[in-house]
């Protein structure tokens, strides 16, 4: 029988499980031994072996056997679940995600395990060596084993009863590709009712707009998966790297189950780690040194999520060292990143972005892991490409917390189109405060800038004209549109407001991509092309 | 002998004949509407809508500092997405050439035309999408440089 057709769908089940086992080891190691969660450990190395062996992978299915012998002498009691199993069974994991791209690469399993069976078996039947730990800080040790399982209460099966089927998540792309153009040919239709003049046919097209909605709600939501699918990665990560720097570190996780569009998730992944990394690697200092500033021996890194209006908040913060912004200022001033009076004029919040101004690096040293000053700024310009907005806070010795404010979907997105000297472009609402329309006489004048008086701040005039080349002073009122841009911010000068819509979101391949103050494009419903501006690539443009 | 395989195809941009590898290109098309990129240098003329896609159509004369011929440019070589999501401009399409037709070739005058190829019938300079990009994306690094320092 032909089994490569089950293939990916066996690929993909055994990671499921596989990833369901690291976080249950990651879980008993902090938390100490539960008997449902060790029989469920069992169950997954279990069925990992199971499938394997059905589909003829007997060196993924021999190491999941001895995963699986090893949960099984800890689920009767034979043995306890201590740093040594665990790491052992984290390392089997990996080996076993290894063998499961080279299964999905050409079907062929290439990885050795038969060292790492070897010392599985070793462990399990209870001939190991103590786990080495040259000059690392002990970890919190799990309770002690009893010696009658039967006494503890039984556990729980848990079960979902939904139904539940798999789809290729090309497929998804897929079905959002069509929603977003039927949006646009919705607009289409729209444009051609109003030109024509008929109201039934309106009507029509009202009903269609509301189907159309649902339809777009229901696809995105296919496309939503729960925060934890990202987050569930970092403890091993922040675990593995704490240990490498002989540093002590507590991670906590909230909000993991809130949603977020697959292709976020996706592209949040790099920029996560590359704050996780560096919190870890500079942030939180080693056990002696907090000990001496009267802080707890380990560090503390958290990672939330929340959801706040049209956005999805994820925050990071640790109890390290912190950032002086007078630091920052100086470092940037004496390596000619800003001019010393760029730098007196500095907010701290505007001094703590300086971390992601290319190869801009305090660190007293560059590990294999941060201080190139690579990480942050390609952080913040991953994330910027999203549509999203990154900010830093922090406090000299008491720690640091980034922010990042991301849009829900980036697939259909709603958008202000703005007109200035004939050309249409696009603002994504959710960067819009408000729109305004002023007189000149209102601007007041600094360093060869406007300025609007806006509530309680000046805001810096850009003139969009300016980005399309060549600008004229305004003559009648000015319409303006006031964006957050990070901690700051801007009035972008335009000739009119002409609507706002949804469009879907068009990614910009290279070259275009290279514009840094555009983050998308679009086809309206009449066929014309706009541009999504970005407007902290805009604000950048214009010196701001 | 040539280092070049297989097809290539032939046109006019500005006064000079190009060829491009076939196996680089999707298709080519009359001149669609285009619609101005805010903030892009004159080298790349505007977007088109390519089957859902937006490209931005690169002026290749005015890329490669040809001059220009009497004819308006009216032709578009839609690029492999795969390679690069961008059109060239150009001004009249010729025949397909096989690989073999190349006599002999030097080096090219300019980045963007990487090689110059002698056929029988006379000279053409080679352009692929890796060096058009290439060019482009300098073009677009200093116009970002030259907007940052005004």
């Amino acid at each position: 029988m032909d089994m490569s057709q089950y293939r990916d769908l066996f690929v993909s089940e055994a990671r499921e499980h596989i990833r369901t086992m690291n976080e249950l080891v990651e879980s008993l190691s902090k938390e100490g031994e539960d008997e449902e969660q060790v029989a469920s450990l069992f169950r997954m190395a279990h069925s990992v072996k199971g499938m394997a062996a059905s589909m003829g992978y007997q060196a993924i299915a021999d190491l999941a056997h001895k995963m699986e012998d090893l949960m099984d002498r800890v689920r009767k009691g034979l043995l306890p679940f201590e740093r040594g199993a665990a790491s052992l069974l984290l390392e089997g994991a990996d080996l076993l995600d290894a063998m499961l791209d080279e299964v999905a690469e050409d079907g062929n399993v290439r990885s050795d395990a038969a060292a790492l069976v070897k010392r599985l078996e070793a462990h399990a039947s209870g001939m190991h060596a103590a786990e080495p730990e040259p000059g690392s800080l002990e970890l919190p040790q799990p309770p002690a084993q009893t010696s009658a399982p039967s006494q503890r209460p039984g556990g729980r099966e848990r079960s979902d009863s939904r139904q539940t089927i798999r789809i290729r998540t090309e497929l998804l792309d897929s079905l959002i590709n069509l929603t977003g153009e039927l949006v646009t040919t919705k607009y289409r239709f729209l444009n051609l009712a109003q030109e024509i003049g008929s109201p039934p046919l309106e009507e029509v097209i009202a009903d269609l707009s509301r189907l159309l909605r649902e339809l777009q709600i229901q696809v995105s939501a296919a496309r939503m998966l729960p925060f934890s699918t990202l987050a569930d990665r970092f403890p091993r990560a922040v675990r593995d790297l704490a240990r490498s720097r002989g540093k002590d570190v507590t991670f906590e996780v909230e909000g993991g189950e809130l949603e977020l569009d697959r292709g976020m998730l996706e592209a949040l992944a790099d920029p996560l780690i590359h704050l996780i990394r560096n919190a870890v690697d500079h942030g939180i200092e080693p056990a002696h040194i907090r000990l001496l500033a009267g802080k707890p021996q380990s560090g503390q890194l958290r990672l939330t999520a929340e959801r706040a209006r049209d956005q999805f908040v994820v925050q990071l913060a640790d109890d390290g060292r912190g950032m002086d912004p007078a630091v920052l200022i100086a470092t940037a001033i004496e390596r000619g990143v800003v001019t010393t009076e760029e730098g007196w004029r500095m907010t701290a919040e505007q001094a703590f972005l300086l971390t992601c101004q290319p190869g801009f690096s305090t660190a007293r040293e560059v590990t294999d892991v941060s201080g190139r000053g690579v990480g942050m700024d390609a952080a913040r310009a991953a994330i910027q490409a999203l549509g999203g907005q990154f900010t830093i806070e922090s406090i000299p010795g008491k720690g640091t917390r980034m922010v990042v404010r991301l849009p829900l979907t980036i697939a259909i997105i709603t958008v202000l189109l703005v007109e200035t000297a004939g050309v249409v472009c696009a603002v994504p609402v959710n960067t819009v405060l408000r729109t305004v329309e002023v007189s000149p006489a209102c601007f007041e004048e600094r360093g060869g800038r406007h300025l609007l008086p806006f509530e309680e701040e000046r805001l810096p005039v850009i003139p969009l004209q300016g980005l399309m080349g060549g600008y004229k002073e305004p003559a009648g009122p000015v319409s303006l549109v006031v964006a957050e841009v990070g901690t700051e911010r801007i009035a972008l000068a335009v000739d009119r407001f002409v609507g706002q819509q949804e469009i879907y979101v068009k990614p910009l391949g290279r070259p275009l991509s290279r514009l840094a103050w555009l983050s998308g494009g679009a086809i309206l419903g009449d066929g014309r092309l706009v541009f999504i501006l970005d407007m902290a690539g805009v604000a950048l443009r214009a010196g701001i | 002998m040539s280092g070049i395989s297989g097809r290539l195809m032939l046109f006019a941009a500005g006064v000079r004949r190009c060829a491009v590898p076939i196996d680089e290109v999707v298709e080519v098309i009359e001149l669609p509407p285009l619609f101005p990129i805010p903030g892009a240098p004159s080298v790349l003329c505007g977007a088109i809508n390519s089957h859902g896609r937006i490209l931005p159509l690169v002026d290749l004369p005015l890329l490669c500092g040809l001059d220009s011929g009497s004819a308006p440019a009216g032709k578009v070589i839609v690029f492999d997405s795969f390679l690069a999501d961008m059109a060239l401009l150009v001004d009249e399409m010729h025949e397909v050439r096989p690989s073999t037709d190349i006599l002999e070739e030097e080096e090219g005058e300019m980045p963007c035309l990487s090689r110059q190829l002698m056929f029988a019938d006379g000279t053409a300079h080679l352009v692929t999408c890796q060096g058009v990009l290439a060019v482009v994306e300098k073009v677009l690094a200093e116009s970002r440089s030259a907007a940052a320092e005004a």
